[in-house]
């Protein structure tokens, strides 16, 4: 990853984690208070629910204490309940419905000592009728009121009841009065849309509280005189609810700005870290691209920094390391001048000591037959002679070109294979076994003579002094067409010999300058080999092995086409 | 009328008879001779004229009751050998108000009006006869309200109502009802509530199905329901409650045509009679009461 990635993506995270945090404890902390204002919210409800029940419950009682101590003075109640008076009963059947309508109850019935109903308010007609366990379980918790579901003629309805009782004659009557529960509670007009009271009723299920709202349960007594008669009394319950709805919605807004903000800030932060990583690598790319332009030949670049900063000072090292190559580099140049001209020195020497050597030998020859038969001088100087002139004319030549320097190529069209004879001819064999095959169809290459007697004299004689030493050890010097017989496109020479072949080191190295693995070599034959084959637009291969002999494969183009194939 | 003719009295009383016999009492036709004349044939010949003939329902008023919403009084002018008539109209419900504005004659079965009257010297109140028995209708498929005894009739004749009322009597016209033709059935009949319903404006047929959901029992889900007159109707018809307490006359001219409305296989149980009182201002003119109940001033 680049550093100018890396610098985009800390930048992007070092915005993003700060809002992230900032949301999550805005989030928490609104939830935190929130819940908490609705618990206390609850616990508020659930504690006026409780006054109110036990304020109704007063009122209930006083309103049913009130009715009891007037109907234990009311004549007409006296004669149709107790008298059993024809013409009072309408009176008694419609009391309740006309007392509790006054009172302001919701229930009322009266019963006689039997538990026969004789009057009731909220069902005119069900007179008569045996309702014994109503006052009775409702006798039970003294004191509190008991949610009582009863019917009436239409539908059922559900009361905060109590009981309360009167005499009248000796007899003994009671009252039952309620309210509805929805009119004073659950219909509370202050509850405001997210708070409610619920009823649960005996058997339900309770009201999940886990996820969407809060709750407190106040429990009461319940009778339901809907199954028939009753036995006990089960508990309803009051459930004071507080729905988390209005915070879901404000929790999901919330979420959502933020995510919004987060959306916003991402690609803000993207923009300014694309720019200002951009802006921060910049330098460090300009000095990279310097850097990679700086070679031993290009130590010109320029690295001044006016900056104040890592970068200047990074800026201002990387131009006083170049000043120091540059100082470096001159004097490698220097060293490599002064060790050329030691290698021209001794290219000099090794072709001196090349064109001397027929010199030499035929001077030899010469004091030989001298001594020997001094006769046979004239006769063996005159066969001999043009060995010294060639070998004159070639130091000659030499001298010329060493005298430019730069060897010129007079290129003009050359018998390779008289090339060849004359530089065996020039070579001794010290016992060392010569072959020529030479293939008399190859045509003529566009090439220097003496360049090419360079090279194969350096050739032979390298192979005859890998086979030195070698019983049997041959040269054998080989000639033939380049390419297609029928149009060849140039000449192949290829100088063998039975010597103990290169290892594949020996072979990388064997063109490189000054390596040689003879006591008295130059590792100079090669390298100005492949120098002057390149010189000629030829190619030059080796096919070598340890113990299997060396082939050099020089090929050189046809007068004519400039360059061989292969 | 069909044909553009004008409406007249003679006309009026043509179409009556023919509508309210309903082709089962025997008369064949009634064709309008002039304006003062109708001409019956009856189907086959009798020693007697119908009952028909004594409908109140041919008694014409003109335009006398055209709109009476709009009218706060009529003066009638006075027929000859007797006082003037003066109809009152008055928005209230409360017929005390109209005995307070000086009307003579009040019918009325409120039983509160009654009392009103009962102790004050001005006002004599007289019953009329029995003229609306209160019948307990149930659709063939709905499972049977059994009113057993006439106590429970008495009950509900007694403490029930807030009417004058009685435990219904017999004979009912009802029962000759085999006699009348075979009326088509109006299609399959799906009971869906358990409810005995009764017409909203009725406070005497509330009563009566009150008693009867309380003598069910709590242990039911039975219960008592008030329905427009035009959805009581439908639900007669399409018998889908349980039960229906309706009035219907105590006396029919045209049973046939009265039992129209109720559905073949209908149970019919009379539950309690109940009857008007005319409440008279001292002093007033004659006045008599005819079979139906009808009170007319004496010439």
């Amino acid at each position: 990853m680049s550093f100018q990635s890396r610098l985009f993506l800390a930048i992007v995270v070092a915005v993003l984690l700060p809002l992230g945090a900032l949301a999550f404890g805005v989030r928490r902390e609104m939830e935190r208070r929130l819940t908490t204002e609705y618990e206390n919210r609850v616990t508020s409800l659930a504690a006026v629910v409780d006054a109110d029940l036990a304020r109704e419950s007063a009122t209930i009682a006083a309103r049913l204490s009130a009715l009891g101590r007037d109907l234990a003075h009311d004549n007409r109640f006296r004669l149709a309940a107790v008298q059993g008076s024809p013409a009072a009963r309408p009176y008694l059947l419609d009391y309740a419905g006309d007392a509790m309508r006054l009172s302001g109850l919701s229930l009322l019935q009266v019963q006689d000592s039997a538990g026969r109903i004789l009057s009731s308010g909220h069902f005119r007609n069900e007179f008569d009728q045996p309702q014994p366990e109503l006052p009775r379980l409702l006798a039970i918790s003294p004191g509190t009121m008991t949610l009582v579901r009863t019917r009436t003629a239409e539908a059922p309805v559900l009361a905060l009841a109590r009981v309360d009782s009167f005499r009248v004659a000796g007899r003994r009557f009671t009252l039952v009065g309620g309210i509805r529960p929805e009119d004073r509670l659950l219909g509370t007009p202050a509850l405001g849309g997210d708070l409610g009271i619920m009823l649960i009723y005996p058997g339900a299920e309770p009201v999940d509280s886990s996820g969407g709202r809060v709750v407190r349960e106040i429990p009461l007594p319940y009778l339901d005189l809907l199954r028939g008669p009753a036995s006990g009394l089960d508990t309803a319950r009051f459930v004071v609810t507080q729905s988390l709805a209005t915070f879901n919605a404000l929790r999901h807004s919330v979420d959502r700005w933020f995510l919004l903000a987060l959306g916003l800030t991402l690609a803000l932060a993207v923009v300014v870290a694309a720019w200002l990583s951009n802006r921060v690598s910049r330098p460090i790319r300009e000095l990279a691209r310097k850097t990679e332009s700086i070679d031993l030949d290009r130590l010109d670049q320029s690295f001044d920094s006016n900056r104040g900063d890592e970068i200047g000072a990074l800026s201002r090292l990387l131009g006083a390391m170049t000043d120091r190559l540059r100082i470096s580099s001159a004097r490698l140049r220097e060293a490599e001048r002064r060790a050329a001209v030691g290698d021209l020195a001794r290219q000099v020497n090794h072709d001196i000591k090349n064109g001397l050597a027929p010199i030499r030998n035929v001077l030899r020859h010469l004091s030989q037959v001298l001594r020997q038969d001094p006769g046979l001088l004239p006769g063996v100087f005159e066969d001999r002679k043009s060995t010294l002139e060639s070998s004159v004319e070639y130091l000659e030549t030499l001298a010329r070109n060493y005298a430019r320097l730069s060897p010129g190529m007079d290129r003009q069209p050359c018998d390779v294979n008289d090339i060849v004879r004359q530089a065996l001819r020039n070579t001794a064999g010290d016992g060392t076994g010569l072959s020529l095959e030479l293939s008399e169809q190859i045509p003529t290459v566009l090439g220097d003579g003496l360049m090419l007697r360079r090279i194969l004299e350096n050739l032979v004689g390298n192979a005859v002094d890998s086979v030195i030493g070698t019983p049997g050890g041959l040269v054998t010097v080989s000639t033939e067409p380049a390419g297609d017989n029928n149009h060849p496109v140039g000449v192949r020479i290829v100088v063998a010999d039975t010597g103990p072949g290169m290892t594949r080191s020996e072979l990388d190295r064997a063109f490189d300058d000054f390596y040689t693995t003879k006591s008295q070599g130059t590792g100079l034959g090669l390298s100005i080999v492949r120098r002057l084959v390149l010189d000629l637009n030829g190619t030059l291969r080796i096919e070598t092995e340890p113990g299997a002999g060396t082939r050099v494969i020089v090929e050189l183009p046809i007068a004519g086409t400039g360059e061989t194939t292969g | 009328m069909p044909g553009g003719t004008p409406s007249t009295t003679a006309s009026q009383v043509a179409s009556t008879l023919v509508l309210l016999d309903g082709r089962a009492l025997g008369i064949d036709s009634a064709v309008q001779l002039d304006d003062r004349r109708v001409r019956v044939r009856l189907r086959e010949p009798g020693d007697t004229a119908p009952r028909l003939f004594a409908s109140p329902a041919l008694a014409v008023l003109g335009n006398l009751a055209s709109d009476p919403g709009s009218l706060s009084r009529i003066d009638l002018p006075p027929a000859e050998g007797r006082p003037p008539i003066v109809y009152l109209f008055t928005q209230s419900d409360d017929l005390r108000d109209a005995l307070d504005r000086g009307a003579d004659l009040v019918v009325s079965r409120d039983p509160t009006v009654v009392d009103y009257v009962a102790n004050r010297a001005d006002f004599a109140a007289f019953p009329l006869p029995w003229d609306r028995t209160y019948v307990l209708l149930q659709p063939p498929k709905a499972e049977p309200l059994t009113i057993s005894g006439d106590s429970v009739r008495r009950t509900l004749a007694r403490d029930a109502v807030r009417a004058e009322a009685r435990p219904a009597e017999p004979p009912f016209w009802w029962d000759s009802l085999s006699a009348c033709p075979a009326a088509t059935d109006s299609g399959e009949q799906h009971l869906t509530a358990s409810r005995i319903v009764y017409s909203r404006d009725d406070e005497v047929a509330r009563g009566l199905a009150e008693r009867l959901v309380a003598l069910a029992g709590a242990g039911t889900s039975l219960r008592a329901a008030a329905l427009e007159p035009a959805e009581l109707a439908a639900a007669l018809r399409n018998g889908t409650e349980r039960a229906l307490v309706i009035a219907a006359p105590r006396e029919s001219l045209a049973p046939c045509r009265d039992a129209l409305d109720w559905p073949p296989g209908t149970s019919i149980q009379p539950l309690i009679d109940t009857r008007a009182r005319a409440i008279v201002r001292r002093g007033s003119p004659p006045l008599t009461v005819d079979w139906d109940g009808t009170v007319r001033v004496l010439p």
